[in-house]
């Protein structure tokens, strides 16, 4: 890394431990207002458009705050990095953030799942996406792999994996995802590996989809180490094909249905009330032989500046359990407390299903396009109880 | 008065807009440059730049498609006085 590049890991380090720096975002005022960079937390930012400079870089520049860094950010960096280098040429202390906010979009931090010690024949790792709130995991066990829920980012997993010795055998989505686009069926075909997705009715899925085992549970088996249950569990409620994946009968990957502090919104297929209720009956009937303790990792954070550098994001059955639209009587109760709760749908959310369902390549410009902005997968129950501040 | 075009198509920011200006610079008052670009960024970026700028006001944006079947936004400029 050259003096004047910083690269995302290094940013976002930064920014956690609460380094003084201010960013310096010079993408046009509307994408910088849609979309800017978060972290564990709110760095400052200020926003002067790079064709500013271009024009009245003589105006601008004695303006600029000093004695503090900048790093300049745009959307590919290359704007940012002329504005950086004229900064320097001023002497001003600035650095630029290396592939903009393409590659803090595709950024992935993996995050040890802590297990207790008798459990340590497997590992469980929670990856999450920073910029969009989107968590993936890979577990991984005596040389086999499964990772669920990936990202398109593949060969970040690729690399992930091979780095732990082991090799892909299984990729799940747990539900079609309608946030962001997923890399499950071309990671899945990259590695020879199963590839499984829920099939609903009226819910077709495009390319092939290994069944449900017999039994309902996938085994991980490799070398000596003993055979790791990934138990499948139909969850219809977020979307009807969704399903949880219950690690060794006590990590629950809960894909959208429950999140930390709320659950997945039921109304981005046009029928949220019957969604909605299907979404009550999945966690108080078909959950509810789990105990409190069981460990939710979801496939979201509700809001994505939660997501801190090291922290997993986990909660337990138990703390879902006591959100209180889960305690209202009945599924059409809470079917319609949820309804009056859910905010606007992620924005490209229909072309994203359309392609998580038939997973067909396209290109990364396209896909970094719907997956612009932050995450809005979660309707908020806790937010009734305790509103956000932000 | 002339209208000539400028073909920055396949570059992203701040290539657009940085040729669009040295093209200005060459340009009379009353001549129009017609911008050709693959950058969808490039649309808010021109809207933007023209709203301050001293060099040219931005009379219309279009979007066509290339022989390629390449989506290509176009910007008019009109150099000022």
């Amino acid at each position: 890394m050259s003096d004047d590049g910083i690269d995302v890991t290094e940013l976002l380090a930064a920014i956690d431990a609460g380094e003084r720096l201010l960013l310096l975002d010079v993408r046009n005022e509307r994408d910088f207002a849609a979309w800017r960079i978060g972290g564990r937390r709110e760095p400052d930012a200020l926003n002067v458009p790079y064709f500013r400079f271009l024009e009245e870089a003589d105006a601008i520049v004695p303006r600029l705050p000093r004695g503090v860094p900048l790093v300049t950010v745009c959307a590919h960096g290359g704007s940012s990095a002329l504005v950086s280098a004229l900064l320097r040429e001023h002497g001003i202390v600035a650095r630029n953030l290396v592939g903009g906010m393409a590659a803090y979009g595709a950024h992935l931090s993996p995050v040890r799942v802590p297990t207790p010690v008798a459990e340590r024949r497997f590992e469980i790792w929670q990856v999450q996406r920073v910029a969009r709130g989107c968590l993936s995991y890979v577990v991984v066990s005596g040389g086999a792999a499964v990772v669920v829920d990936p990202s398109r980012h593949v060969e970040r997993y690729e690399a992930f994996v091979a780095a732990r010795n082991a090799r892909i055998e299984l990729v799940i989505d747990t539900h079609v995802h309608a946030d962001h686009v997923s890399g499950g069926a071309t990671l899945a075909a990259r590695n020879r590996a199963a590839y499984f997705v829920g099939v609903a009715d009226g819910w077709p899925i495009g390319g092939a989809v290994a069944a449900l085992p017999a039994g309902g549970s996938f085994w991980l088996r490799r070398d000596d180490a003993p055979p790791l249950e990934l138990r499948m569990i139909a969850t219809p409620g977020h979307t009807p094909e969704g399903h949880a994946v219950l690690v060794a009968g006590r990590w629950l990957l809960s894909g959208d249905t429950l999140l930390v502090d709320g659950v997945g919104r039921p109304d981005l297929g046009a029928h949220a009330l019957e969604w909605g209720r299907d979404l009550y009956r999945t966690i108080t009937q078909r959950l509810a032989w789990l105990p409190d303790e069981t460990v939710v990792l979801p496939a979201h954070t509700a809001a994505p500046p939660d997501v801190g550098a090291h922290d997993v994001i986990a909660t337990s059955l138990g703390e879902v359990r006591g959100l209180p639209e889960l305690t209202l009587p009945s599924a059409d109760t809470f079917a319609r407390a949820i309804a009056a709760l859910v905010g606007p749908a992620p924005e490209a959310y229909a072309q994203i299903v359309v392609r998580n369902r038939d997973p067909e390549p396209i290109p990364p410009e396209l896909a970094d396009e719907w997956e612009l902005g932050p995450n809005q997968c979660a309707a908020r129950p806790g937010a009734a109880a305790a509103p956000e501040t932000r | 008065m002339s209208t000539s075009i400028l073909d920055v198509r396949g570059t992203k920011c701040p290539v657009p807009i940085v040729k669009a200006k040295q093209a200005l610079d060459k340009l009379a008052a009353g001549d129009v440059l017609e911008v050709h670009a693959t950058d969808g960024g490039s649309v808010e970026d021109f809207k933007g730049w023209a709203a301050t700028s001293r060099l040219a006001t931005l009379d219309a944006q279009r979007v066509e498609q290339d022989g390629t079947g390449a989506t290509v936004y176009v910007h008019v400029l009109t150099r000022k006085p």
